[in-house]
């Protein structure tokens, strides 16, 4: 006879096995279905020309297909593109954010309201940013012509002008998280440090540079990183501003070129494959320095 | 009803024993106190109770029920951690009413049976607080009282005072071993502090490297240690131990007294038959091996280690063992004498408040009072006879 | 009395100080500001005033049927319902999955733990405009194309959050665990009653995180919606209402307007929560 309640412990420890699995399937069957498998169908959708119609079968063409697009002069512009329109992002939002955080981090009165506004831009959609900026930018109602200055082509379809201006309206979309990374951080820098850096004599700006910014390095990179990040894959204010017009070229950053290559026109998903490797690889040198960084900071809070 | 037994049980961490062929039995209704030092695997004894751990071999039974391979809940125990582990998010009634929640208890009689166990425990103010606005003594009864609700056939309490300062904790284990004893239920209380032990225990089993060394009444585990370790683990300052000879060759049966050498002093204890034949069985076909291996020894003398309480000792003008003051320890009421013998063990006496306190360096004499001295097997550190 | 002149000096230089922080806010509050307070003033302005040079830059006669105008012919009603579903569903969604795993990760004991558990953060290093291409037709084959199962699905688990709360999971102690499984308590019980109650300030920063993003969102929706407005969400929406008001720019403002206006009123409630999901990678 057995008595009430009992399982033995293989029986009891497979139980605690079966609900694990159980619990983290959902997400598991998520990613695989939208993460893992499409990931790796890239590497295969390289190797093939693909009918845009279905039914039809595709035809392997092998790594000819990768270098030719690899060489292409239009995944070139475009890789050197992003490049450019990182680097005009990046920095600039960076600066921006600490800069206001800086600002910010002072017992003054109202300074909340203050830290409310700088925020803000977190809310504001690609989308919306997109058009409150194209209306800014406008030929007609924006504010040049409001100062008086006409440039043809117009801002948005001149073809010096049109990606410092995506930038911009970026730069300013991202102040709102450049911002609050930034105000962590320093809210972390212990004032101590400050009071002591004070005390010994130093000046602001000494404090600064010598104490503030080291001690926020970790943070600033981390920014850093993430900002690089969401610049490579800007999409939303590319397809509302330039996508259509003739300065089109000159702002086809690699997702967008993505989506053009895939949908627009005859559409080609084994060219569009290669170009999402590329993207990746990218993103995937940029990530690991992010796990780096987030290790290395860890042991620098024990 | 709920006895509880460890039959043979062992327990391995990776490669490290917490628990080595542990057999031990707590009577129905008995609150059984298990000391030891840090790491000797008293707590693990008691989470292979609980089925928080499971043994690698042995059985473990609960009443007449072998518990083994029960699942935790099904067992019926309830336990008191260290850290009290109360739900921080919920209040002390909810915290109370927790265990209640998953028997089938309806509403009314859950907020009856919480009621009144916050009164037992005068938590009836607190009900509504959460465990972050109350004090660490409050606290405390509140993980009391998440355990007594279910009325548990066995209590296990970890260390439950340790998070409490020195009042608290007398206060304490003096309510805790009355509820115990008004609800007569089997208890395991895990500490290792000796002064808990001995106040609140039944019996007490103490534990070292994952090895029960000794289990008995407060009073017994006190005159008679079993072994070496129980004795100077045990009181505080713990018995002095050193070593002294004997020779087993000029006892023989029917002497009553036993002559000791001790750093170059003779010490007679009286002794009746039984421990004259069990230092002559323990020692005695050993003392032609180690005949003149230990210099200063007499040949034909077997070494012994001799256990004296502090109390036991007294300073005297002369004659005992000499030795010269370390320092002397003033607690007020009593102080302790460290001496150093002249083969460099030290020992420490106790005196009352009226004895007169030496000065360091100070040549003295300790007399032992030969009627509570305790002998020990130098080789397997147990105690000789009584 | 040099004390007196030094005291004053320095009070001076920190007034003066004071006044160069306010001035710098001030700067700070000007750039985030003008383009919203544009739109803004843009959107209520008859529509020959808009180009009129020098600009108007108070609407002192508001037209607010600008607005009245958006939201009817922009079929903004439709389409802020649309986002609200999707971004119920994903939000839910995400937040159930990660707490499931996360548990799991935090408090189980199974065969193969660590390394689902390195694919679930390898999943953060795959950005989903890499897996577009596939996830497109994935979707048509399974019959997905323009419904909000297409438009939420793939986004229904979430590595980030579910090492963010695997974090906080961690932080509860151990002991909890085991005073409830002597009093019986199983593991979705403990789950719901003490893991997810104690770990409520990093669901409701992740809640708010998933909220923002999925609200947000612009390259799937754009391409997995069709031409109906059946699910279209409203970032979308103002794509088209940009496109189809090209000589209305007050009405697309207005629009615009709208759009944000749930996503303004979440930063102002939960403004805390939302910092705390947006820097939780970044400040411990």
């Amino acid at each position: 006879m057995r008595a009430l309640g009992v399982v033995p412990k293989t029986r009891r420890r497979r139980n605690e096995a079966l609900l694990g699995y159980a619990l983290v399937l959902p997400a598991l069957v998520v990613f695989s279905v939208f993460t893992f498998y499409p990931f790796a169908r890239n590497f295969k959708l390289a190797l093939y020309v693909t009918p845009p119609y279905p039914n039809l079968p595709s035809r392997y063409v092998g790594l000819h297909q990768v270098a030719q697009v690899l060489t292409s002069s239009s995944f070139l512009t475009s890789f050197e593109t992003t490049l450019l329109f990182s680097v005009m992002v990046v920095p600039a939002g960076l600066l921006l954010g600490l800069a206001l955080a800086v600002a910010a981090h002072r017992k003054l009165r109202g300074i909340a309201i203050y830290q409310t506004i700088f925020s803000s831009t977190v809310v504001t959609s690609i989308a919306v940013t997109a058009v409150i900026f194209g209306t800014l930018m406008n030929p007609v109602v924006g504010l040049l012509p409001w100062l008086g200055i006409t440039t043809t082509p117009p801002l948005l379809e001149n073809p010096t002008w049109a990606l410092p201006c995506i930038a911009v309206l970026t730069v300013w979309q991202g102040i709102g998280l450049s911002f609050i990374i930034m105000s962590a951080g320093l809210q972390s820098v212990p004032d101590e440090l400050l009071e002591a850096s004070r005390v010994d004599g130093a000046s602001a700006w000494t404090t600064f540079f010598r104490i503030t910014v080291p001690l926020l390095s970790p943070i600033i990179f981390f920014a850093l990183v993430v900002a690089t990040i969401t610049a490579f894959q800007s999409f939303g204010q590319i397809d509302l501003l330039t996508g259509t017009n003739s300065a089109f070229l000159h702002t086809n950053v690699l997702t967008y070129n993505i989506y053009q290559t895939l949908l627009v026109g005859a559409g080609n998903p084994g060219k569009a494959a290669i170009l999402s490797i590329a993207l990746f690889v990218a993103t995937m040198l940029l990530t690991l320095v992010q796990i780096r960084l987030l290790e290395r900071r860890v042991h620098y809070a024990r | 009803m709920a006895r509880v037994e460890l039959k043979s049980v062992s327990k391995k961490f990776g490669g490290v024993v917490a628990i080595n062929d542990l057999s031990l039995v707590v009577a129905d209704g008995e609150l059984l106190v298990i000391l030891g030092p840090s790491g000797c695997g008293k707590s693990t004894a008691l989470r292979l109770i609980a089925g928080l751990d499971e043994p690698d071999v042995g059985e473990i039974t609960i009443g007449d029920r072998v518990i083994n391979d029960v699942d935790p809940k099904d067992r019926n125990v309830a336990m008191v951690f260290q850290s009290y582990a109360l739900y921080p998010h919920m209040s002390v009634a909810r915290n109370l009413e927790f265990p209640l929640r998953q028997r089938g208890i309806d509403r009314e009689q859950r907020d009856r049976i919480v009621s009144d166990v916050a009164k037992r425990l005068g938590l009836t103010e607190m009900l509504a607080r959460k465990p972050a606005q109350l004090s660490g003594g409050q606290r405390q009864r509140v993980a009391l009282g998440r355990a007594i609700v279910r009325e548990p056939d066995v209590f296990l309490m970890d260390e439950p005072l340790s998070n409490l300062d020195a009042a608290l904790r007398i206060e304490t284990r003096a309510e805790i071993a009355e509820l115990q004893r008004e609800l007569a239920t089997t208890t395991l209380y895990v500490t290792h502090d000796q002064v808990e032990a001995m106040t609140m225990g039944d019996r007490i089993a103490i534990m070292n490297d994952g090895a029960l060394q000794q289990v008995d009444t407060p009073e017994t585990v006190y005159s008679k240690p079993s072994n070496v370790f129980v004795a100077t683990f045990i009181g505080n300052p713990g018995m002095n131990v050193f070593s002294g000879t004997v020779d087993p060759a000029t006892v023989s049966p029917g002497d009553s007294v036993l002559e000791l050498l001790i750093a170059g002093n003779t010490l007679s204890i009286p002794a009746d038959g039984e421990l004259i034949d069990d230092v002559r069985s323990t020692l005695g076909p050993r003392s032609r091996s180690t005949t003149g291996s230990t210099s200063g020894s007499t040949p034909g003398a077997s070494n012994v280690l001799i256990g004296v309480r502090p109390e036991d000792a007294s300073l005297v003008s002369d004659g005992g063992v000499e030795g010269n003051v370390v320092i002397v320890e003033s607690l007020g009421s009593e102080a302790h004498v460290i001496v150093k013998l002249h083969d460099n063990s030290t020992f420490v006496v106790r005196q009352d408040h009226s004895a007169r306190r030496p000065s360091p360096g100070e040549p003295v004499n300790i007399a032992l009072d030969v009627q509570r001295v305790t002998l020990f097997d130098p080789e397997t550190k147990a105690r000789i006879g009584r | 009395m040099p004390a007196e002149n030094e005291a004053r000096r320095s009070h001076r230089r920190r007034q003066r100080r004071k006044w160069v922080s306010y001035l710098l806010l001030t700067v700070g509050a000007f750039i985030v500001l003008f383009p919203i307070y544009m739109t803004i003033v843009n959107s209520l302005l008859p529509a020959d005033l808009i180009a009129r040079r020098p600009p108007s830059l108070f609407p002192f006669h508001p037209e607010w049927s600008t607005y009245a105008t958006a939201w009817s012919k922009g079929h903004l009603g439709i389409y802020l319902r649309n986002s609200a579903i999707e971004t119920a569903i994903i939000t839910v969604g995400q937040l159930t999955t990660a707490i499931l795993s996360a548990y799991a990760f935090a408090f189980l004991d199974f065969p193969g733990k660590r390394v689902i558990f390195i694919v679930f953060l390898s999943t953060m290093m795959i950005p989903f405009e890499v897996t577009l291409v596939t996830n497109l037709s994935t979707i048509s084959r399974l019959g997905w194309y323009n419904t909000f199962q297409g438009l939420t699905v793939p986004f229904l688990a979430t590595g980030f959050g579910t090492f963010l709360l695997r974090q906080a999971f961690l932080q509860i102690p151990r002991d909890l665990r085991e005073a409830a499984s002597l009093d019986g308590y199983g593991n979705l019980r403990f789950m719901a009653r003490v893991a997810v109650p104690l770990a409520r300030p990093t669901v409701a920063a992740l809640g708010v995180f998933s909220f923002l993003g999925a609200w947000n969102q612009y390259l799937w929706p754009l391409v997995v919606t069709g031409d109906n407005n059946a699910i279209r969400t409203v970032q979308i929406g103002l794509k088209q209402l940009q496109a189809t008001q090209i000589n209305q720019i007050d009405v697309t403002l207005a629009g615009t307007l709208i759009a944000t206006a749930p996503m303004l009123i979440l930063l102002i409630i939960f403004q805390k929560q939302l910092i705390r999901g947006l820097t939780a990678g970044a400040v411990k």
